[in-house]
């Protein structure tokens, strides 16, 4: 009896490969599965004949096979039909048009960019936008007066000081935020801050409202090996872990010694090409926080040192994609022909 | 500041071996940036020296003119349209075939042609047209003591020059000259110096009187002047002018020439006078009187105020200090004698009379860089030296020098053990003591040393960590070592509102919405098109333009614009910006600044559905679940009447919902209605939860009926709802389906919903009879509360 049922099994199995139609399939039904005189319908039927020791090995097999032959003449049935389908949907109509959003690329940037520096450790912070001349230049070693203070193209809310600490500013940069930190008197310090920054420029290459990221870091025995092995691991993360960074000499009033940071050419892998400088495209600034700032923050020089770095994330980003935005502008101007490109 | 200086000049004064390429990558990494090397080697092709020897008028053209010239091989006719020309002068003539560059910098070629029926053989050259500067207004005159005949290129030595392009940073004035830069790259790169100190004769022939007052020494801290004779003035060398040319500056006579060349030789600004113009033979320097007026040498008259500082004679204004000279003192080519002037000035002085006067020459904007008195003193030997060379004058006074304080180097204590902690490497003392002394510093003791600096670093090297700097940078930024910092992390949570930015901008672009960034600062108008009143904001005393001069307090106002923007586009629109807002609080206090999240959508047939769904669906995301709904005060003008709802959590508001008044839509040119969430985002984080408590799944199906019923149509769903709530307890929620209204089938002012009620147990398997029984129910409440009919 068993090796009769593993037969049928052999035998549907032929003739099912077979069926190409809807019609034959349903034959293929009727002949092992009709009610009346299905060949496994016949064989299920006479199971009450065999004796008790047989019908107990018998039964299970011939309803096991039973529900595979249904399974299987079921999918062969939706193949077959799924073939059918697709001869009545026109495949190169267009695909349902499903609302596309989109995140402005700097918020793609700010995400980033903080996450990179959250995985060594760098805690986002966040600081007034208007803020106070002290905190925008005076804390950072810039007095009244101080020529460097030019650089910063400043928006103020006042003319003149308002109370002891100037008159309210735009903050020009992230800097703004190092004291701030510093005052809380919490150390070590590791601080991102991504924020707007404002100046009074505008052409195609500048937006009077833009953002940049800082970070600062504050702790016994922190040198300028520190910050250059941050500005690589940055420079690894965020460009390709084929490109470097490199610091160069330059000058900050609030930091000594005071480095441009230069990150290798990903065209010309430092070989030197149009878009870079001799293999190199300048990044932005960093350098060692000048003691003053330290002072101002209310920290002891001489038990603690620390580097900054900060520049732009416009900048930074389209540096990484290779975006060519003909005027920088377009970033804030929210036509959704750009937006939707992001 | 940048600087544009020869490569060739600097080498006169720093022995340098390798390449230019070698040279620029070092200096770059160790002193100030070499932005570019451009080549020299001439652009233009086939240009010679030539004389002219005759100029007629051209017979068929006002402009242009004949220009008959002599280049050594015969006389040639060539047509010219510049002006500057006259018989006897030496220019540039390009050949037949011969190429110069025209104004979009392109080259092209020379050839034969007619110009208004005179055949034209060449072509004299203007600067620009060689490639040699930005001048353009005439054509180039050489030296009248220059060969004919000759190879331009050749005649300028150019073939083997390079101009740097070098950026140099604001503290360092003692390396913003062809000098300055030479003696840093002698010491950071270990090279010899070939500097040395000017040699004039200073032995005078006749003694001129010349008197000099200083009336205000702290803006004038050091003046020296000294009277020259028998100047001759005239036109300076071809290699002087070259150099002026090639640093963008313009030859104009040998004695303005050389008082142009020290700005670019040592940085040391010099005023050339006419002795015999000075009134009395004497030099006042002193404040202006109100209202005092001068005329510079740049043509206009300035009128001065009492802050600023003069250089005087007895009667009148001579140079604004620092600034400009006079044109009525100026060296003309009659002049015979001169004073040449070097002094020492305030910075802060000089940039604020320069921005004041909107008046910024090379000369104010070294002196704003703060140039120590030290520095006047090499000037002006090498203004005198260069005079005796250059124009045969003759020294008639001794150097007369006001200096009221004198100098005291600065001596910098200096404990050698922060070297390490600043670099992370152990550098040698005996390395130590090589850098600073390269670098011009001198040294006492050991370990812990007295290290003076040199004049020309007296301004920007004031304590220990300037002395590192110098080491650090001499040492090599480049071979430092590179290491993720060692030092523990701080243990302190974090900011959670950066992650709800993350997700509900996730949540938002997922479900089609486009994120906006718009400025923080906004116009008047903007303001009052959503009604604010712009003297309610905080303003911006100097702003940009009138687009950017509050702070927004909202930021509804830039949607509706963005909106308005893309609906030539865009007729479906959804948009959203998280940003900041800026509320003023007390006069004199920083304004509060709120975290605003704003969503504005356009094109949906059921608009305020929509935007309330999306509300609701935030809130859920958000884990924000006791929040109510209620119609907004029906004073604010934002919204459109009775389509405001308040998002209130307990009594706390924590945003809005609805569509914007269409008055206000109206204003921003937006024919259909906006709907708007507007979220305060900082209440939103601090109420936002990410704990969920879970519910058991049922584990007895429902039983769902629907109800079609007609209502009036002041009939709320809300109504009808709370009416379903608690009418059994079997009865676990309602939902609405649809709605119709259709007068002719329903009648006036009635409408059809129909709604869904689900029934369940948690106990057992609903029975069909207790589920009629509660229907029957609900549909007599529901008809004795509303009149309602089952349709």
């Amino acid at each position: 009896m068993k090796e009769q049922l593993a037969q049928l099994k052999n035998q549907f199995n032929q003739e099912i490969a077979k069926a190409s139609s809807e019609q034959e399939l349903a034959e293929l039904d009727t002949k092992y599965l009709g009610r009346k005189a299905g060949v496994l319908t016949n064989i299920l039927r006479g199971l009450k004949d065999l004796g008790a020791e047989e019908k107990k090995i018998v039964g299970p097999l011939a309803n096991q096979l039973k529900a595979e032959l249904e399974a299987m003449i079921k999918d062969r049935r939706s193949r077959l039909k799924g073939l059918a389908d697709n001869q009545t949907i026109d495949v190169t109509l267009p695909g349902r048009e499903w609302p596309q959003g989109s995140l402005h690329l700097v918020t793609k940037a700010i995400g980033e960019i903080s996450e990179i520096f959250e995985h060594i450790g760098f805690v986002r912070r966040r600081y007034p936008e208007v803020e106070w001349d002290w905190y925008a230049f005076e804390s950072l070693n810039m007095p009244p007066d101080h020529p460097a203070r030019d650089e910063w193209e400043t928006f103020f809310i006042d003319r003149e000081p308002v109370g002891p600490k100037g008159q309210r500013v735009l903050t020009p940069h992230t800097s703004s935020g190092q004291a701030r930190e510093m005052e809380r008197q919490q150390m070590p310090i590791r601080m991102i801050n991504i924020s707007k920054c404002y100046r009074r420029q505008i052409d195609v290459s500048h937006a009077p409202m833009f953002h940049q990221f800082e970070g600062l870091l504050i702790d016994k025995e922190v040198n300028i090996a520190d910050l250059k092995g941050t500005l690589d691991y940055f420079a690894k993360q965020f460009f390709g872990s084929d490109r470097q960074a490199r610091i160069r000499p330059f000058h900050f009033q609030f930091t000594e010694p005071s480095f441009e940071v230069d990150i290798s050419c990903g065209l010309c892998h430092g070989e030197g090409c149009k878009m870079c400088k001799s293999g190199w495209l300048e990044l932005g600034g960093a350098g060692m926080v000048h003691p003053n700032v330290l002072q101002a923050g209310g920290i002891d020089p001489k038990k603690y040192s620390g580097f900054a770095f900060g520049w732009g994330v416009e900048r930074t980003y389209m540096m990484k994609s290779g975006l060519s935005i003909p005027d920088i502008r377009m970033i804030y101007q929210n036509d959704l022909r750009f937006l939707k490109q992001f | 500041m940048n600087l544009q200086v020869s490569y060739n000049w600097l080498k006169e004064y720093v022995k340098i071996d390798e390449s230019v390429q070698d040279f620029v990558k070092e200096f770059s990494l160790r002193s100030q940036t070499i932005d570019r090397i451009h080549d020299q080697k001439p652009k233009f092709k086939k240009v010679v020296t030539a004389k002219i020897l005759e100029i007629n008028p051209h017979p068929n053209a006002d402009r242009l003119r004949l220009a008959t010239v002599d280049a050594g091989n015969g006389q040639q006719t060539v047509v010219c349209g510049a002006s500057n020309i006259e018989v006897g002068q030496i220019v540039p003539l390009a050949l037949e075939g011969g190429e110069v560059i025209d104004d979009q910098g392109n080259t092209f070629t020379i050839k034969k042609a007619k110009i208004r029926d005179f055949e034209s053989s060449g072509m004299l050259c203007s600067q620009r047209e060689l490639g040699l500067g930005v001048d353009h207004t005439g054509i180039m005159i050489l030296p009248p003591d220059t060969k004919i005949g000759q190879d331009l290129a050749l005649a300028l030595g150019l073939e083997d020059d390079y101009l740097l392009d070098i950026e140099i940073t604001s503290n360092r004035s003692d390396a913003m000259s062809v000098v300055g830069l030479a003696r840093d790259a002698a010491a950071v790169l270990d090279k010899k110096s070939k500097i040395t100190l000017p040699q004039p004769d200073l032995k005078s022939v006749e003694e001129l009187p010349l008197g000099v007052e200083i009336k205000e020494s702290t803006l004038c801290p050091r003046y020296q002047a000294v009277v020259m004779t028998d100047v001759k003035v005239g036109p300076s060398p071809l290699w002087m002018q070259l150099r002026l040319f090639q640093s963008g500056m313009r030859p104009i006579n040998n004695l303005v020439d050389i008082t142009n060349y020290l700005i670019l030789e040592y940085g040391r600004p010099m005023h050339v006078f006419d002795y015999d113009k000075i009134n009395g033979h004497k030099i006042i320097v002193r404040l202006a009187k109100r209202g005092e007026k001068i005329l510079a040498l740049d043509g206009k008259t300035y009128e001065l105020q009492p802050h600023q500082l003069l250089i005087a004679d007895e009667k009148e204004p001579l140079a604004i200090g620092g600034v400009m000279g006079g044109e009525l003192s100026a060296a003309t080519t009659e002049t015979k004698t001169i004073v040449f002037e070097c002094a020492a000035f305030d910075p802060v002085m000089i940039r604020k009379t320069a921005r004041e006067l909107n008046l910024h020459s090379d000369s104010s904007d070294l002196f704003e860089k703060n140039l120590h008195p030290e520095t006047t003193f090499v000037g002006i030997l090498r203004a005198i030296e260069l005079t005796q060379q250059l124009a045969g004058g003759k020294v008639a006074s001794p150097i007369i020098d006001i200096y009221a304080k004198g100098y005291k180097p600065n001596r910098i204590k200096f404990d050698i053990a922060s070297v390490k902690r600043y670099l992370g490497v152990e550098v040698p003392e005996v390395k130590i003591k090589k850098i600073l002394e390269a670098l011009g510093f001198e040294i006492s003791g050991s370990k812990v040393m007295e290290v003076t600096a040199p004049y020309w670093r007296a301004n920007d090297v004031n304590g220990e960590h300037d002395l590192i700097e110098e080491i650090a940078r001499t040492y090599g930024y480049h071979n430092l070592p590179t290491r993720l910092p060692s030092g523990e992390i701080p243990l302190e949570a974090r900011d959670h509102s950066f992650d709800w930015e993350d997700q509900i901008k996730n949540l938002l672009v997922g479900l089609g919405f486009n994120e906006v960034y718009n400025y923080s600062m906004i116009s008047a108008q903007l303001l009052e098109k959503i009604s604010f009143k712009p003297e309610q904001c905080l303003k911006i005393d100097n702003p940009l333009n009138e687009d950017l001069v509050y702070l927004r307090p909202t930021l509804i106002s830039h949607l509706l614009w963005d909106i308005s923007n893309n609906l030539k586009n865009f007729s479906t629109q959804q948009i959203f910006e998280l940003s900041n807002i800026y509320l003023p609080t007390k006069a004199k206090e920083l304004p509060e600044e709120k975290q605003r999240l704003t969503l504005a959508m356009v094109g949906d047939d059921e608009i305020f559905l929509a935007a309330k769904g999306l509300a609701e669906l935030m809130l859920k995301k958000l884990g924000i679940n006791d929040y109510q709904l209620m119609l907004t005060d029906s004073q604010c003008p934002i919204w459109q009447k009775g389509l405001g709802l308040d998002i209130k959590v307990g009594k706390q508001l924590i945003g809005q919902v609805g569509i914007i008044n269409e008055a206000i839509t109206n204003r921003f040119d937006i024919d259909k209605p906006v709907g708007v969430v507007d979220f305060d985002f900082n209440s939103v984080v601090q109420l936002a939860s990410t704990e969920v408590s879970y519910q058991d799944l049922p584990e007895f199906p429902a039983v769902e009926r629907d109800l079609s019923l007609v209502l009036d149509s002041h009939v709320s769903w809300g109504e009808i709802k709370e009416v379903l709530v608690g009418i059994d307890e079997l009865v676990v929620d309602s939902e609405f389906i649809s709605q119709y209204q259709n007068e002719e089938v329903l009648g006036k002012h009635k409408k059809n919903y129909v709604f869904r009620i689900v029934f369940r147990s948690n106990k057992r398997t609903l029975k069909s009879q207790e589920v009629d029984e509660i229907m029957k129910k609900v549909i007599t409440r529901l008809a004795d509360n509303f009149a309602a009919i089952l349709r």
